[in-house]
């Protein structure tokens, strides 16, 4: 009985398989996305991974605002393939672009979700690493021209006609055993440009590349562990290039900035966790959960900012980031770690946002790669302090001296602090906003013998932090100041936000209520419950004059459930589904 | 040979519950090596194999050691009169190249016991994977690690002058002892340990001149290089004060399969006695002991 009640499921699952496959249209009315639109799109529009090259997860839109959202309502919805959901839908001209898990992506009418057509990419049987199986998350897709860009999760590089979705050209960076790709990419000067995720089992670390949008050829690969020999090299002591593990930069999507003609990707940690299993102790090895400043046409690094050295926790750094132009005058009474040569008051072009795992917020100065402040914002153990100067000095009294010693008490987590969900950024309020979580960990050590494949070497499990009593805190601070404006908490972590022109953000959380809250106030002003998981980036975007609000909910890439055990909740993933809403 | 990557008849559906149950339950899923996911006991019961006087044995055909636990599967079937199926499996993951570890993580051996073989061969006794389901046999054999040089006249670990580079296979058992070693050690005597991901480099950096000396476990040493170490100009070195640690291997079995866990148990105990294990260690050419 059983085994016929599966052959059930499955000839179901086949059946649904072949025929979404068949649905194929054609975008009417294309308009090529040029240069200039990806620089300033329409206000309707949500053209990249952040919307803007800023990196700011914002919308001038305003059609919904304080005063109206309440009466929100559901516009349409539709389901989304199973698997990993951290989508941030594209939406270009009327037409939402959607990547999804199982290599999907669609094109929607984005007023009503009709289907228009669909990509679906054949993966071959492919013994992955855990690393490499995560790539079946597609956090977002790109569009440029005429083609939509999406990174596989067999590795490679993938062009679609926007028209029809057929495939135009696809390009392999690398070992799809070893390879996990989960951001998505970032369109500038007609290069394709996309970071991802190495396994310990591929020695030398990982790599960002660019890629010719036309033809896709690869233009540049930069690597993301510095190399014996080369500057940086010797931040992994003496160890051989075969024996240094790990780093990458599979987070989000990077910011660009056209001006100095440079793109901000961060990094993340080395492999295994412990210094002293990895041959490393007391060396920063370079370039692990950094921010990197590339020059575009080359990939060459032009300056580096090491967040974290001394990686012992899994505390990666590789995160959206965030560009602003703006006055520069940290609090010293909330602010503890500035840069004294910092001018109060001065406007400069900055870095700010919390681009790493342990949650503190840095500003830097984008020309220079100098350190202008930061300051922590959960509980957080592992930086005891941040010179003027931008050194950051960790914490010795939870880095084992020796092999097997315990840890003891470490703040935050490998699941953050924060983790994917991107923050967001308004102008309006000159506000960061941020999902972050309120855990700790007490890592022990790997009983059975590391390899590689193994990962970090350490279990990683977070509870509550002690003192806190709420695992989820959605937080505002002043990009200038540094100062916390408001804090919301809730047993439920949260999920990825997005900020509006209409004074608006916009998060979920794990525990299916999605709401919008005062971008000024921090006050609840509207509440739905959606199906599950809410872990998609949400977006907002007009068609004909009408503002909408999208979401997608099922569940990450696992961890929702480790944030609902520590919080003592229950509530289900999967049943992937977008959600968009409009005013009645 | 049971291939485990496409899948197959009965054990498709038991990969397919599986599969199904990982993506039910987040919270393993996000734990890399966090184990296989919760089974319901009556599901696990529903499928105990029944196979007459026939007991079936799994062997890895990528490991370094197939052929000798093949062997060894076969001599405990005369032992306990019964039949002896061997049923070759390929991992998901290959195993590390000229290691002991199998590659093989709890799902597959989850899948593989209840689906494939009464037993496994050659698993690792020290991975103890914490799991109410799995069982193991009494060790049969022993195999441990040794010191390797080609520095002329070193024939001692307390031989190397400090500084001298030392490359180790990163996180196997002797690694991690001879890093506590050197820890004990004040900074100005140590020497420098340099851990590779996996033997083979370790075998060819030595070659190179990149390293003074390397850790590796010893069949890597015998397997790696043609001839063996010595007709390769290496010095085997007595490891001093360094205590090395023995990987011993046994047979993994389901929990439930208490009877033949006691049958191979009383086989293993007769064939070590007789001197059937170092017969068999010593026909496959492979330095170690039976474990005693």
């Amino acid at each position: 009985m059983g085994k016929q009640w599966l052959r059930f499921v499955l000839s179901c699952a086949l059946l649904t398989l072949v025929t979404s496959a068949l649905a194929q249209g054609t975008v009417s009315n294309f308009q090529p996305v040029t240069d200039e639109v990806l620089l300033s799109s329409d206000d309707g529009d949500w053209i990249h991974s952040r919307r803007t090259y800023n990196g700011w997860g914002h919308s001038p839109l305003d059609q919904i605002n304080r005063e109206n959202v309440g009466e929100l309502t559901l516009a349409w919805a539709r389901v989304m393939q199973p698997g990993s959901n951290e989508s941030t839908p594209i939406v270009y001209n009327g037409v939402m672009y959607l990547g999804q898990a199982g290599n999907t992506v669609q094109a929607l009418d984005a007023a009503t979700g009709d289907l228009i057509w669909e990509y679906r990419r054949e993966i071959p049987q492919l013994d992955q690493t855990t690393i490499a199986a995560l790539g079946d998350t597609m956090r977002s897709v790109a569009i440029y021209e005429d083609k939509i860009y999406f990174l596989s999760s067999d590795a490679y590089v993938v062009a679609l006609d926007a028209r029809t979705g057929q495939l135009v050209w696809e390009a392999s960076v690398g070992d799809p055993r070893v390879v996990g790709q989960t951001a998505g990419p970032l369109i500038v000067n007609g290069k394709v440009i996309s970071g991802r995720a190495c396994d310990p089992a591929l020695p030398g670390g990982c790599y960002i590349t660019a890629h010719d949008s036309e033809s896709g050829e690869e233009l540049w690969r930069t690597f993301l562990i510095a190399r014996p020999g080369e500057a940086g090299g010797d931040t992994w002591g003496d160890l051989p290039l075969e024996s240094r593990f790990h780093v990458g930069a599979w987070g989000n999507v990077g910011a660009y900035d056209p001006e100095l003609g440079l793109v901000f990707w961060g990094t993340s940690v080395p492999a295994p966790s412990p210094e002293v299993l990895r041959g490393t102790p007391g060396d920063p090895v370079l370039y692990s959960n950094s921010t990197l400043a590339i020059d575009v046409d080359t990939g060459e690094i032009v300056w580096y900012y090491q967040h974290l050295p001394r990686d012992n926790w899994d505390f990666d750094h590789p995160f959206e980031r965030m560009i602003m132009d703006i006055e520069v005058a940290p609090n010293p009474d909330e602010v503890p770690w500035i840069n004294p040569n910092v001018v109060p008051g001065q406007v400069y072009k900055t870095l700010t946002n919390i681009p790493g795992k342990t949650g503190v917020i840095y500003s830097l100065d984008r020309e220079t790669g100098e350190f202008l402040w930061a300051r922590p914002t959960v509980r957080q153990n592992v930086i005891t302090e941040i010179r003027g100067d931008g050194t950051v000095v960790v914490n010795e009294d939870v880095i084992p001296d020796a092999i097997g010693e315990p840890y003891g008490l470490v703040c935050p987590t490998a699941l953050g602090g924060r983790d994917w969900m991107a923050g967001a950024y308004n102008p309006d309020t000159n506000a960061i906003y941020q999902s972050l979580h309120n855990l700790c960990m007490e890592p022990e050590w790997q009983t059975d013998e590391w390899v590689p494949e193994d990962l970090y070497g350490i279990s990683l499990d977070p509870f509550l932090a002690p003192g806190e009593e709420n695992v989820g805190t959605l937080q505002a601070y002043s990009a200038s100041t540094g100062e916390l404006l408001w804090k919301y908490e809730q047993p439920a972590a949260f999920m990825p936000v997005l900020s509006t022109g209409g004074g608006l953000i916009f998060v979920g959380d794990v525990n299916r209520r999605f709401r919008a809250f005062d971008a000024a106030t921090g006050e609840v002003l509207w509440e739905t419950i959606l199906g599950s998981v809410v872990s998609g980036h949400p977006v907002t975007y007009e068609v004909d004059g009408v503002q909408y609000v999208a979401v997608s909910a099922g569940g990450g890439i696992g961890i929702e459930g480790t944030y609902l055990a520590a919080a003592g909740l229950t509530a289900p993933s999967g049943g992937n589904m977008i959600y968009v809403f409009k005013l009645p | 040979m049971r291939d485990l990557t496409p899948a197959r008849s009965f054990g498709t559906w038991l990969s397919f519950i599986l599969a199904f149950v990982a993506l039910a339950a987040p919270h393993a899923a996000a734990q890399p090596g966090a184990g296989v996911p919760q089974v319901q006991p009556e599901f696990v019961e529903q499928f105990r194999r029944t196979a007459g006087d026939t007991i079936t044995v799994c062997v890895n055909s990528e490991s370094l050691l197939s052929g000798f636990e093949m062997d060894v599967a076969r001599a405990v079937g005369q032992a306990l009169l019964l039949n002896v199926e061997i049923v070759e499996f390929r991992g998901v993951r290959a195993p590390p190249v000229l290691d002991y570890t199998l590659g093989v993580n709890q799902s597959e051996l989850f899948v593989l016991l209840n689906n494939d073989c009464h037993a496994l061969a050659g698993f690792l006794l020290s991975e103890t994977r914490e799991v109410p389901w799995l069982t193991v046999s009494r060790p049969y054999a022993a195999l441990s690690f040794a010191f390797a040089t080609r520095l002329p006249n070193v024939r001692s670990l307390t031989d190397l002058p400090p500084g001298a580079s030392v490359g180790t296979r990163i996180g196997s058992s002797a690694d991690i002892a001879f890093a506590q070693y050197l820890e004990s050690l004040p900074v100005e005597r140590r020497l420098r340990r340099v851990p590779y991901p996996n033997n083979r480099l370790l075998l060819d950096r030595l070659e190179s001149g990149d390293v003074d000396a390397i850790l590796i476990w010893e069949p890597a040493l015998h397997f790696g290089l043609a001839g063996g170490p010595t007709d390769n100009g290496l010095t085997v070195l007595d490891p001093g004060p360094v205590r090395l640690p023995e990987q011993r291997f046994g047979f993994a079995l389901l929990s439930r399969e208490s009877f033949l866990r006691s049958a191979l148990d009383e086989a293993l105990n007769l064939l070590i006695a007789e001197g059937v294990i170092d017969g068999l260690l010593g026909s496959h050419a492979i330095p170690g002991r039976a474990a005693l």
